[in-house]
């Protein structure tokens, strides 16, 4: 060999690496604009879809027009009403939602504080609504005032009322500025993405001879009447537009170069819809038009959402198929599409929140490392609403655990289903189920019934999400899976559609589970504030014994271990205490539910005794701890 | 090759290196180690402590971290009660900072004699090996400090380009960190290649032994890939094997996680004392044109 050739070598061999390289970054930019992962097969329809729609109560027509320079929309807004009940309608009242973020001094600032889900709210850029004029299909005008200090709530007298059967049209218009993006609306991108949720002078609910509306609360989600909604958008050219419904004619140019959408959904309680223009969208056909129960998922996205976009398309289309076979069918059948919209990282305030047929993603603002699966929780929860208040349409004012407790018990079930846990990272791993537990351990005596603006924010948390999924979870322990999916399968067939209270659940739930179980679960954890944590009292070489504190009781098992001998015992509710006399060769260690504990337990420190220390483990653990120390000079002293 | 083999060889026939190697990452360790396992022993007490890394769950782990009597009681979330504990506590914690630094010194120091004990055609004494070593320590202290900074600003600057685009496009971004990685162990074994050139020619100015690494790699580009690539393809197998088994032993069972993990670390340590005896002999072949490395 010549150092000539060799000179030749050197160059040629960098110039090779260099191009493998580029085609590496190539190839994955590649991957990454592409490849999407195969949509999973849809199993067989596990349940049949809807074979009545359900009455639609209202029926909205919509024409709006957005300013993006002003952050404002400007329209009018016709719906009719329809009185199903059997009390007459004396007048009406309207939410008008966007005025709890028309100043600083609302009554939702106050009780949220200086912000929402860890987004602050922008005084510079508020949000505010104003009814133009109010009056009847057929002209009459009509006076409207407002029920609480900021107007989120208006009403108007009619000139007759309205009887049962009958029905009377509305007709208003307005003007709507979108704030910054803050609690679920407003834009973000400086003025180039738009999220539009509840954006509309909207009817509360008439039942029982009333209207069921309250002012805007920073805890408080929403409650409406099933309806139909026909809404033209105009928007500026080239701006891409998704909603819940569909598209029910070609978008039209207008001559100042706008364009109208023409968008339609049924059966829903809300319309929303979010513009921006340079969403994308991607439609994965998840059952085939000639299904019985057709579904299109659709995903709107900018650019910049690629990674996450990435991430949640598994989670949703693998709960979906959870949800489903565990469930119901979606919506019964009766929407054909659901859009996932991830919002951009500036309008994380947008993200995380659930309306039928669309919910959104991105309320964590940035994407986290591959294995804390927060986005996966995110998209996994959203997607669970569509059963547990989009189509159950419980009222998420007066009983928020029905529709978050269902919906976040039905994620933390969704996520072990599918192996995924919110941390595996470096061998440890956090189940969401966990996770939520370790909330409810802040404030364990709250009872998760309450109306939403009766809790603070921590004890809504504690109410609404966490004790209602260590709650459920700890019934499904001692009831098994099954009985748990008749209970949920019966629940959401029953009152699919339906407006069910707290007191329908516990009737499903009596029917199913048993009325014994029912009665316990909604005396001691829904209204009470009832705890319970098992305990090792004493443990030494003449006895065991073992403790319950705390009302809620759940049977347990117990396990004794000597070596290689082990006795499993069960302990029933029957008994407050246990005592196991030792025998000649006494137990070593023992547990309260070693492999699976219960989630409501309030600690699993207390649940084990051993008698003397654990040498090996001792042992294992100063092995492997050495054995870390001695690769400490591997990272420093060499790179490899 | 034939030169670049024995060479090699004499890695295991002059296992002096090895062992002092072996020795320098094992002895502090252990002392460590065990000051910091008496201190945990009384939670050695507790079954869910135990359950917690068995079944790696951090809620059995949070538990019992939360646990305010058992806090109190094993002092694990607070330093123990008295000074002594809460000197042997502060010693344990503090020396593994202290010690780390220590090692890669002495790393240093250790990394000159061994591999001018492979370069030499005889063994070396005692007297002769600790003259090498001191001999080598200060180039070899710049070389590696140098290497380090450079390796360093060039991770971080494709980190964060990595970590900027992951948003939007994933697999760009985790190719251009996994580059990043490349680049700064490339930049590592660079290092590694002058001080094994510095060491054959006898070179302690930095930018001579640059020019002497270059002109090796310029000789022998094929052979130093097979070396390094070798090298990774022996860690990879290494690595995969120790993660197999490691995933496989239960917890409980030391005797055996002890013994792979022994063997794993002697292993590694041979590879790495290996490669850097096979860039000696390309280094070397510089120097005596009659025997080339290849």
């Amino acid at each position: 060999m010549t150092m000539n050739r060799s000179a030749r070598r050197l160059p040629a061999l960098a110039a090779g690496l260099g191009l493998l390289f580029l085609l590496g970054a190539v190839g994955s930019l590649a991957w990454d604009l592409g490849g999407f992962p195969a949509l999973p097969q849809a199993p067989a329809l596990p349940h049949a879809p809807a074979s009545v729609p359900p009455e639609e109560v209202t029926r909205y027509a919509i024409a709006a027009r957005y300013d993006p320079v002003r952050f404002q929309l400007t329209g009018t807004l016709t719906v009719t009403y329809r009185n199903l009940t059997s009390a007459p309608i004396p007048d009406v009242v309207l939410h008008l939602y966007l005025n709890a973020f028309k100043n600083e001094t609302t009554l939702w600032l106050q009780e949220a504080g200086p912000g929402h889900r860890g987004f602050s709210y922008d005084p510079e850029h508020p949000g505010w609504i104003e009814l133009q004029q109010l009056r009847l299909a057929d002209g009459t005008p009509l006076t409207w005032e407002a029920l609480d200090a900021d107007a989120t709530l208006v009403r108007a007298e009619l000139p007759q009322k309205v009887a049962p059967g009958d029905s009377f049209t509305l007709i208003t218009d307005f003007t709507a500025q979108m704030p910054r993006v803050f609690a679920r609306v407003g834009w973000a991108q400086d003025g180039q993405f738009l999220m539009a949720g509840q954006w509309f002078p909207k009817p509360g609910v008439w039942e029982a001879g009333a209207w069921n509306a309250y002012p805007f609360h920073a805890n408080s989600e929403f409650y409406a009447d099933f309806s139909s909604y026909d809404v033209r958008l105009t928007l500026p050219a080239g701006w891409q537009v998704v909603s819940n419904g569909q598209e029910a004619a070609p978008p039209q140019s207008q001559a100042n170069g706008n364009v109208t959408h023409s968008l339609r959904a049924r059966y829903v309680l809300d319309f929303v819809w979010a513009a921006a223009p340079h969403l994308r969208t991607l439609e994965r056909v998840y059952r085939p038009a000639d299904s019985p129960a057709p579904l299109t998922l659709r995903y709107a996205y900018l650019p910049a959402s690629l990674g996450t976009l990435k991430r949640v398309i598994p989670a949703v289309e693998k709960a979906l198929a959870v949800y489903e076979a565990d469930f119901g069918l979606y919506s019964q059948g009766l929407y054909p599409t659901l859009t996932v919209l991830l919002v951009p990282a500036d309008a994380g305030g947008a993200g995380g929140m659930e309306y039928p047929g669309l919910f959104t993603v991105g309320a964590l603002g940035q994407v986290p490392a591959t294995c804390i699966h927060l986005i996966e929780v995110e998209a996994i929860h959203e997607l669970a609403h569509q059963w547990w208040q989009s189509v159950v349409a419980t009222n998420e004012a007066e009983e928020p655990w029905l529709d978050e407790g269902f919906t976040d018990y039905s994620t933390a079930h969704a996520m072990a289903r599918l192996g995924l846990d919110v941390f595996d990272c470096g061998d440890w791993r956090f189940s969401y189920a966990a996770m939520r537990r370790l909330s409810y351990l802040m404030d364990v005596e709250t009872p998760m019934a309450g109306r939403a603006w009766e809790f603070d924010p921590a004890a809504y948390e504690v109410a609404t999400y966490s004790k209602p999924v260590v709650a459920l979870a700890s019934l499904e322990h001692q009831v098994g899976a099954e009985a748990m999916r008749r209970f949920l399968q019966t629940y959401f067939a029953r009152y699919a559609f339906g407006h069910p209270r707290a007191a329908e659940v516990r009737a499903v739930m009596a029917e199913t589970l048993g009325p014994a179980l029912a009665e316990k679960f909604f005396t001691e954890l829904v209204e009470g504030t009832g705890w319970t944590d098992a305990y090792v009292r004493r443990f030494d070489q003449e006895a065991i014994e073992l403790a319950r504190a705390g009302e809620v009781c759940f049977p347990l098992t117990v396990e004794l271990v000597n070596g290689r001998r082990r006795q499993s015992l069960s302990w029933g509710c029957e008994q407050r205490e246990l005592l196991i006399t030792q025998p000649a060769s006494p137990w070593r260690t023992v547990f309260i539910q070693p492999q699976n504990p219960l989630y409501l337990d309030l600690s699993y420190a207390n649940n084990a005794a051993r008698l003397g220390v654990d040498v090996g483990t001792g042992l294992s653990l100063a092995v492997r701890w050495i054995a870390t120390l001695q690769q400490w000079p591997f990272w420093g002293g060499a790179a490899w | 090759m034939v030169k670049v083999r024995a060479t090699i060889a004499r890695v295991w026939r002059r296992p002096r290196a090895w062992v002092l190697f072996y020795l320098l990452v094992t002895l502090p360790a252990t002392l460590v180690g065990l000051l910091q396992a008496a201190i945990w022993s009384p939670l050695l007490r507790s079954p869910v402590f135990t359950q917690a890394l068995e079944t790696r769950r951090l809620d059995f782990a949070l538990d019992f971290l939360l646990s305010a009597p058992l806090g109190e009681q094993f002092g694990l979330v607070v330093p123990p009660k008295g000074t002594e504990s809460l000197g042997i506590w502060l010693f344990s914690v503090c020396g593994l900072l202290l010690f780390w630094p220590m090692f890669g010194l002495l790393w240093v120091a250790l990394e000159g004699a061994a591999l001018a004990s492979y370069a030499a055609p005889e063994p070396l004494s005692w007297p002769q090996f600790w003259r090498k070593a001191r001999f080598w320590f200060g180039p070899f202290l710049l070389f590696n400090s140098l290497g380090l900074l450079v390796a360093g600003l060039a991770l971080a600057a494709l980190l964060a380009a990595g970590t900027g685009v992951a948003g939007t496009y994933p697999t760009l971004g985790g190719y251009i960190r996994t580059l990043g990685w490349a680049l700064a162990g490339g930049i590592g074994t660079w290092v590694e290649l002058m001080r094994a050139a510095a060491v054959s020619s006898g070179i302690r100015h930095l930018g001579m032994a640059a020019r002497q690494a270059w002109r090796t790699l310029n000789r022998h580009p094929f052979t130093l890939a097979g070396l390094v690539g070798g090298g990774l393809l022996l860690y990879g197998l290494l690595a995969f094997f120790y993660q197999q088994a490691m995933r496989v032993l239960p917890f409980s069972w030391w005797p055996a996680v002890l013994v792979v993990q022994q063997a794993y670390l002697i292993l590694r340590l041979g590879v790495r004392l290996a490669r850097e005896a096979g860039m000696v002999a390309c280094a070397q072949s510089l120097e005596h044109e009659e025997t080339p490395c290849e």
